[in-house]
């Protein structure tokens, strides 16, 4: 507790109404969108934040947080563009700042600016993002029945300094549309600061919607971020989250179900080294018949590095025929790295298909390292390979070649190329 | 020409001397097979000239044309030229079978720069040459494509499995190679395609050691010396007809006469 006094106090000060207000009034947003602000200003209290005492944040004590400014002066981010095929512009798709189509579509931004429910774990860090956002924010819309072919990428890069990032993302998928969005996040100095990326997704009736994000922040980086996936009947949602930077992570992960025979599948890659900490509660509430949520997370865990992972899985009465798991692999590839996988299942029907959860921690078996050894590579190659290996079930799931290409990319640094060598492209 | 040359070679496993001094030379060209009952100490010598860290070298060389083997890390003595056809090889999910042999082989072909600097240089077998050696020995192993886009091992039956370290053998080109009890496990047609995938790496520049515990594989493999190994030691050595007499009158009669002549 004594630890996060002072955050207690600082918080709600930096976030009385009047630099809320101000943050807006700068940026000559709508009244609409400043009176949003205010309201999840409001959303910060006392009582929303952490103790440290939840099940969630015992784990991640809330200690050293970055003292830098909370609002940033920073409008867009240098370089960012909204590149998209001419088909979905002339279908009437809308890829944009969120400012910028608070502006231009007001009408199709308001409905979603509140977000309703939420996990309590993370409303405090919501509540920041959603009142102070700025640089980075993003707003896709896609009509009914319109499919956008290539995938949207963003790739977002912060300048070094010590502000925060807090942004937005929010994306509508109309009934029966489809779309791929990657969002790619890179932040640079060595500044401690907080990052809150606060991503919803609404997945239409029928819809198809896959989403990618890959962070890569700095060392400093605390990063706060909170993910809702809402989805309606029959539709089909795909997330991926990958963790490639070198900063600490504490994320909140939401998929609710809102319907009968939708399919959610969430994905993560955690690759963490030096003594990072990633810590991930996730949430998957499913309330529809024969719906599906499975979600997939697998982590490599090198040096000091530990990977938590609070999964809860939540089947709501009257929803019959459905199937969920949760699994949760992590490799340990030093003795000093960790992992701490607690699955929680929430029943409230008789009539499930399956509900489950896997989960293990292991480091990587001399047996195998000898074989690989044994064909002339040596034990860095070889451990790369087994990563490599590893995740590849998440990697393969990804459609797109580029898109595979970026999440490989961005785990390089840390897991290596070696398996590339391989590849007969 | 090539040289294996095993000189007094004991091991131990968690402080329990498995190999009591072996002596052998395998000189590039010929075909050696190590035949004893189980527990004798066959694995324990392909294992310890590998390299597994499981077993403890206390005394003796193994040296490839005079340089020892056992000074040098596992990858170093595979790149030396030494092969293993392991007899439980290992799996390696979600890296297939294209991916690691090509993977292995560049990791292979790559050599520290000439400058002395530490620095590796990438010396990659050119695709197209990478295709056609491994369509060749895919053929020869009777092996599809299917085959090879499967992960390394992941699932394998006992003869898949088998035909894969025969398949790995021949796309690596060692100038020694080593078969553990490559036969163990393998229905009789198998045993053909594998027999025939180690007649088929015969070469006046390559030695092999085949551990067998059954004469049976040296129906197809025709070994030109066969040792017989008890207790940890070498105690007759012969031409093909030693692996006849083994099949006809068991282990226990090489033991008995053994242990007979020593009292």
């Amino acid at each position: 507790m004594a630890s996060t006094a002072p955050v207690e106090t600082r918080l709600p000060l930096l976030l009385d109404p009047k630099t809320v207000e101000q943050h807006s009034l700068r940026r000559d947003e709508p009244d609409w969108l400043r009176q949003a602000r205010l309201e999840a200003s409001r959303r910060l209290g006392s009582d929303s934040w952490p103790t440290g005492e939840e099940e969630e944040w015992r784990r991640f004590p809330l200690k050293d947080l970055p003292t830098g400014s909370l609002v940033s002066t920073l409008d867009h981010l240098p370089g960012i563009q909204f590149k998209l095929e001419p088909q979905a512009t002339a279908a009437g798709v809308i890829f944009k700042g969120l400012l910028r189509a608070s502006l231009d579509n007001p009408e199709l931004v308001r409905p979603h600016i509140a977000p309703g429910g939420g996990i309590p774990s993370h409303t405090a860090f919501r509540a920041i993002a959603d009142a102070l956002w700025s640089a980075g924010s993003t707003f896709v819309h896609v009509p009914v029945g319109v499919e956008v072919h290539q995938p949207l990428v963003l790739e977002k890069v912060w300048p070094a300094g010590d502000e925060a990032m807090l942004s937005r993302t929010i994306v509508v998928a109309e009934r029966d549309s489809s779309l791929t969005l990657v969002e790619d996040l890179t932040s640079e100095g060595d500044a401690p600061r907080i990052a809150i990326p606060h991503v919803e997704v609404h997945a239409g009736a029928g819809a198809h919607v896959t989403y990618v994000g890959i962070r890569r922040f700095a060392p400093g980086v605390l990063d706060l971020g909170f993910q809702q996936f809402r989805s309606a009947r029959d539709s089909e949602l795909r997330s991926l989250n990958v963790f490639a930077g070198a900063g600490r992570s504490k994320v909140g992960i939401e998929s609710d179900i809102e319907g009968d025979g939708a399919v959610v599948k969430l994905f993560g890659l955690v690759a963490a080294g030096d003594s990072q900490r990633i810590d991930i509660n996730s949430y998957q509430d499913v309330d529809g018949r024969s719906s599906q949520s499975d979600l997939l997370y697998l982590s490599a865990l090198y040096d000091r590095a530990k990977a938590i992972f609070y999964g809860k899985i939540r089947v709501e009465p009257n929803s019959h025929g459905t199937g969920s798991y949760q699994e949760c692999r992590n490799m340990l590839l030093s003795k000093d790295a960790g992992a701490d996988p607690i699955p929680v299942l929430e029943i409230l029907t008789n009539d499930v298909v399956r509900c489950g959860h896997g989960a293990t921690a292991g480091a990587l078996g001399d047996e195998e390292l000898f074989y690989a050894m044994s064909r002339g590579f040596d034990r860095d190659q070889a451990q790369q390979l087994m990563v490599h290996g590893f995740f590849r079930r998440v990697i393969n799931q990804l459609d797109d070649e580029h898109v595979r290409q970026r999440v490989l990319n961005a785990l390089r640094p840390r897991i290596g190329n070696i398996a590339e060598m391989g590849v007969l492209a | 020409m090539s040289s294996l040359e095993i000189k007094d070679l004991v091991v131990s496993v968690e402080g329990k001397t498995i190999l009591n001094g072996i002596d052998l030379v395998i000189e590039s060209g010929s075909v050696h097979a190590i035949m004893g009952p189980n527990g004798s100490g066959k694995s324990t010598l392909s294992l310890a000239i590998m390299g597994h860290p499981k077993y403890k070298v206390e005394r003796g060389q193994v040296l490839l044309d005079g340089v020892n083997l056992l000074k040098l890390p596992v990858d170093a003595r595979a790149r030396a030229g030494v092969f293993l056809a392991f007899q439980y090889p290992s799996a390696i999910p979600g890296v297939s079978v294209a991916n690691f042999l090509r993977t292995a082989i560049n990791a292979r072909r790559a050599a520290p720069s000439a400058d002395g600097t530490g620095e590796i240089k990438k010396n990659d077998m050119p695709i197209p040459q990478f295709r056609k050696l491994l369509a060749e020995n895919m053929k020869l192993l009777g092996v599809d494509d299917s085959f090879i886009t499967r992960s390394v091992n992941d699932g394998f039956s006992g003869g898949e499995k088998k035909r894969l370290e025969i398949l790995q053998m021949h796309m690596f080109q060692p100038r020694f190679a080593i078969l553990d009890e490559t036969d163990s496990g393998l229905d009789i047609d198998a045993l053909k395609v594998v027999a025939e995938g180690i007649e088929a790496m015969r070469s006046p520049d390559v030695g092999m050691l085949l551990i067998t515990h059954y004469e049976r594989i040296l129906r197809y493999v025709h070994p030109d010396f066969v040792h017989v190994l008890v207790d940890g030691r070498i105690v007759r050595t012969g031409g093909r007809e030693l692996a006849a007499e083994l099949e006809a009158k068991g282990y226990e009669f090489v033991r008995e006469a053994l242990y007979a002549g020593r009292a």
